[in-house]
């Protein structure tokens, strides 16, 4: 019976995760000069080659296959993990592959260059999964095989995608409310009706991020805490899975972030809507919100499964890089990695948000700017600017105005940090200021003949100055 | 014809249903090996290598098992394949419950893959109903070749339990109607940017450029730096941080009414760094929560309460059961100095759990007992010493052995006193590790006690308290006489024997040399005993030639019964002979 070597060590998992990292990276630089140029361009045939090394080097006595399961890259039987610096090669490849429905592609031994090249371009040419096989056919590519995803009945059409997602974010809305309104926490408190929300989360944030990002433009629908807490949730699931977090530990993060102001159940409301600012003794009332948090939580750890981490959040978000900050007990100590992750989305989810004490609420792109300028107090700086980089210089929501005198809502951002300033933008008004449902452009788009961007960004408006309310838009696209 | 490129996923119609019924029947079958026996079990691993067989060269012909979840049935292609009559504790159940919708086994699947699968399984099925998920489960261990589908609708009827979801509303009329007038602010710089459109790019080049401090992607070093944080907090032990945590919301909480039950967790959190076998850490973390106390004690009373009903349940049996896992299930591997420190830490159920220890430990590991109560008995017994005593036990001999010792070490009456209780032990250790200790004490008192030594049903205690006492005054001496009276002589063995004459020839006294002169009085003629005790006395005298002795010696051989004549001056001669050496 030929069975496998069943446990290969670990400087051999290690070459090989390492040679998949490769592989995909420079997939996703084929897939890139692909589009922009023939197959036989020397930029091209240059990583074609290094790219074949790679592989051949890897296929040798028998097959290797990369797999996608669950969203997640397998190489060889290893799970690949990835880190932001790798993300946007990471995520080009998942979509083009989970577009096109392919979840496996097996590369035999005898694999040719030339195998490969036609391979490339059989992808790039191809809609779906029948075209690319039916290509794949036509040009006997016999070492080269592929197989279709089983995993997910997948979604036809965005809106339908789009739809799923406002469901389940709305779901967790609902299930935090309950959380925050049950009389007995004990009832409150659904750990493994929780755990399955993230699940779901994580999920539509794997498939639809952009959208998602979308949604946290809803701000102080209901209650402001709940609304708050839920966008708060999904961009730290979103940051924490740049940094390279597992799928198990980004459940985690999800659920610390969803209870991180749980304590403000506690907070009279009169306190936490009062339209003035606040008096000492109401500050002091608000500052305790992390430790009745961090105290319910704590109570109910044990028999109700929650994560110790979920603690540290409620906490410690509001504690600073220098340590300031509130509660402060009788022991310094740095944060839990958890609770820098979830202070840095909660302090821009807040500051971007209108309240009634904070009549005008920063623009995205101002907030961003503005906590950059905060320095290594506030924030720690490097998962600052991993935040910052997630969320591009005009995130996902921000208005803008053209050079053509339209105005665009960002809807997509640009993974390629060299066009960090040409998102996708849906146009919501003409030239005219007519408002519009307009189509949603790439500006990274360029005119074939003069090769110059046919759209680009001459500021971000503020869109409360002109009455648009951002997540309205996305929204839209559910509802209609 | 079969498509190289492709692996197909479909099955040859004819044939192939009965092949995935019957692997879908192994496939239950499997599982409920998995629930009857242990995985190691012979029957388990059979079934598994045999399904694992059949599944792998199914999956290799069709690359995929495709399981679609109904109520009480698997369904393959459109096609029932598995029914179980009894719904509530059928497999298609069990998964149907939680929503699982779907579940696929993939080429490539390995037998530890699978038997990871069944374990898991096995593991939800028997956690209590309410903790139970098997998408959760199934999820946390992510397969690389088992895939499932449950689909939101399952997860978002949970949560509405009928309700409707938030209705967010748009006013679309208002969204794609009217117009939006610039201010003038921005109208300006989109004319002026239009004006300058030559220069467009380059401006952006600019902009770049300035972005670039903040959006460039992060150096090598700084992505290691991320990972580092990751790791480091990926290792940080649950257990501490749970300590130190519990601590910091004790030290802030202002809400009194949750301080009892708020009690529950300081227990939780101490008792994972036990469990853990973190014993110094448990220590510090008492250590700081005793800190915390004398904190609280002015400032805010119902917390030093709460912690001071805290370290009070640690004497509870619970923890006891749990000290003593810990202590028998290590053998050795957690360190004596930590175990001091924890017990020391704890304060009195210190002393509590140590004693049981020693009840509950052969006697072969005791001396490792020893090394970790010397301390703490010692620290005991300077600041506390009553405490120390009234922990004595009968019943736990050697335990008492190592209090009697300990105390030993210190004066006074009342140790006096706490050690001649020991002379009606039932334990001989016990009673001989009091007479050592009051042989130790400089107290007259003590020495009397030692008296009551003599009558020690046990021989050895009785010759070591000959061999210790030291006559102090004429009333013991009599008393000592009393019992070295040749008929009491006559009933013992010839050590204690030895014992009471050696005591008595190294005590200068008429009453000695009188009591000497009595015994070579016994008549010999068939009293075979009587002789030896006389030889003895001779050769025990011999051993002590002071000045008292030779003139008893001399004394015999000139006095004396003819036998005893021969024997006393073969001993003086021996004496001389000694001197002039
Ligand atoms: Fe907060
Ligand atoms: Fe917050």
């Amino acid at each position: 019976m030929n069975q496998r070597i069943s446990a290969p060590s670990t400087e051999i998992l290690r070459e090989i995760h390492q040679a998949g990292v490769e592989i995909i990276v420079r997939f996703n630089s084929l897939l890139k000069l692909g589009r922009l140029y023939s197959v036989k361009n020397v930029l091209f045939q240059e990583q074609l080659g290094l790219l074949y090394k790679r592989i051949k080097d890897n296929c040798q006595e028998e097959e290797a296959t990369l797999k996608i399961r669950e969203g997640t890259f397998f190489f060889r039987n290893v799970r690949l993990r990835f880190i932001f610096a790798n993300y946007p090669a990471f995520k080009t490849v998942l979509q083009e592959l989970t577009k096109r429905e392919v979840a496996v592609i097996s590369f035999l031994p005898e694999l040719t260059e030339s195998e490969l090249e036609t391979f490339i371009a059989c992808l790039l040419k191809a809609e779906g999964y029948n075209q690319l096989l039916a290509g794949l056919d036509e040009a006997q590519i016999v070492h080269i095989q592929i197989e279709k995803g089983t995993e997910r009945t997948s979604l036809t059409g965005k809106k339908e995608k789009d739809r799923a997602t406002a469901r389940i974010y709305f779901s967790s809305l609902l299930h935090l409310k309950d959380a925050f309104e049950a009389e007995d926490p004990h009832q409150a408190l659904r750990l493994n009706t929780t755990r399955r929300l993230m699940q779901a989360l994580f999920t539509h944030i794997v498939d639809n991020e952009a959208f998602v990002f979308g949604l946290t433009n809803i701000k102080n629908f209901d209650e402001y805490t709940l609304n708050h807490s839920i966008n708060v949730c999904l961009l730290s699931i979103a940051l924490g899975r740049r940094l390279g977090l597992d799928r198990n530990e980004l459940i985690e993060l999800g659920i610390s972030a969803f209870f991180h102001d749980f304590g403000k159940i506690e907070t009279p409301k009169e306190i936490l809507d009062k339209p003035a600012k606040l008096e000492p003794h109401e500050r002091a009332v608000i500052e305790k919100h992390p430790y009745h948090g961090a105290g319910t939580l704590a109570l109910w750890r044990e028999i109700k499964g929650i994560p110790l981490r979920a603690i540290h959040v409620a906490m410690e978000h509001h504690i600073k890089e220098d340590l300031s900050g509130y509660p402060q007990t009788f022991k310094k100590r740095p944060p839990h990695l958890f609770s820098k992750i979830v202070k840095i989305v909660d302090y821009f989810d807040a500051i971007t948000t209108k309240r009634v004490y904070r009549p005008r609420a920063f623009t995205r792109e101002e907030a961003l700017s503005l906590m950059m300028d905060q320095g290594d107090k506030e924030f720690h700086p490097l998962l600052l600017r991993i935040f910052i980089q997630m969320m591009g210089f005009y995130p996902i929501g921000s208005v803008v105005a053209l050079n053509t005198g339209e105005i665009g809502l960002v809807v997509e951002t640009n993974p390629d940090p060299a066009l960090t300033l040409r998102p996708k933008v849906k146009i919501i008004a003409d030239k005219n200021g007519q408002r519009i449902d307009g189509p949603v452009v790439d500006l990274a788009e360029k005119d074939p003949i003069s090769q110059r961007y046919l759209r680009t960004i001459v500021k971000g408006l503020d869109p409360e100055k002109y009455n648009i309310r951002p997540a309205d838009y996305f929204m839209a696209s559910t509802l209609a | 014809m079969p498509n190289l490129k492709e692996r197909s996923f479909s099955v040859e119609k004819n044939n192939s249903w009965d092949e995935v019924r019957d692997l879908v029947l192994l496939l239950t079958r499997t599982n409920s090996a998995f629930k009857i026996f242990p995985p190691e079990h012979a029957t388990v691993k059979q079934f598994l290598a045999d399904f694992w067989e059949r599944l792998k060269s199914f999956l290799e012909k069709n690359g995929c098992l495709d399981l679609i979840i109904g109520e009480n049935y698997f369904e393959y292609m459109g096609e029932k394949v598995f029914e179980d009559a009894d719904v509530a504790h059928s497999l298609p159940f069990f998964f149907f419950r939680d929503g699982l919708q779907r579940l696929s086994f993939h080429r490539g699947l390995t037998e530890k893959e699978l038997s990871l699968f069944f374990e898991t399984i096995r593991e939800v099925a028997f956690r209590p109903p309410d903790e139970a998920d098997i998408v959760s489960a199934f999820w946390e261990k992510n397969f690389e070749n088992i895939t499932f589908y449950a689909p939101d609708e399952f997860i978002i009827e949970k949560i509405t339990r009928g309700r409707p979801l938030p209705e967010y509303e748009v006013n679309f009329e208002e969204l794609y109607s009217g117009k939006i007038e610039l201010a003038e602010e921005d109208r300006k710089a989109i004319e002026d940017w239009q004006l300058k459109t030559e220069s467009q790019e380059d401006s952006e080049k600019e902009k770049t450029i300035f972005l670039e401090e903040s959006l460039a992607d992060l150096k090598e070093e700084e992505w290691r730096m991320i990972e580092s944080i990751i790791h480091s907090h990926r290792e940080l032990p649950q257990d501490e941080e749970l300590g130190r945590l519990s601590l910091e919301i004790l030290y802030l909480e202002d809400r009194f009414d949750h301080l009892p039950s708020f009690k529950a967790s300081l227990h939780e959190a101490h008792k994972a760094l036990l469990k853990n076998g973190k014993l110094a850490k448990a220590a510090a973390f008492i250590r700081d929560l005793t800190s915390l106390n004398k904190i609280f004690a002015s400032w805010q009373p119902q917390k030093s309460a709460v912690i001071e009903s805290f370290l009070a349940e640690i004497e509870q049996d619970n923890y006891f059961a749990l000290i003593k896992e810990i202590y028998f299930s290590s053998s050795g591997s957690l360190r004596k100095e930590d175990w001091l420190d924890y017990f020391l830490a704890i304060g009195r159920p210190g002393l509590i759990f140590l004693a049981s220890l020693y009840q509950n430990s052969p006697q072969t590991t005791i001396s490792s007992l020893d090394e970790i109560a010397k301390p703490i008995l010692e620290k005991w017994a300077e600041e506390k010493p009553e405490d120390l005593m009234k922990l004595v036990q009968e019943s736990n001999p050697y335990w008492s052995q190592m209090i009697i010792r300990t105390l030993a070490l210190k004066q006074g009456p009342k140790i006096t006193t706490f050690l001649a209780g020991f002379i009606r032990s039932s334990q001989p250790l016990l009673r001989r590790e009091a007479l050592d200790a009051l042989a130790r004490l400089d107290s007259p008192t003590a020495k009397k006690i030692i008296l009551g030594y003599f009558h020690d049903e046990d021989e050895e205690i009785r010759v070591t308290a000959a061999k210790i006492i030291k006559i102090a005054d004429d009333s013991m001496l009599d008393h000592v006489i009393k019992i070295a009276s040749p008929l009491r002589l006559r009933e013992k063995k010839e050590r204690e024997i030895v014992a009471i004459f050696e005591m008595l020839a190294s005590t200068i006294h008429p009453k000695v040399k009188k009591y000497f002169q009595e015994i070579f009085k016994l008549p010999w003629f068939l009293k075979p005993k009587n002789k030896k005790i006389c030889l003895l006395a001779i050769e025990i005298l011999k051993r002590y030639p002071n000045a008292q002795n030779r003139d008893l010696l001399k004394e015999i051989m000139v006095k004396g019964r003819r036998q005893l004549k021969k024997y006393c001056q073969q001993a003086l001669k021996e004496i001389n002979l000694k001197e002039i050496i």
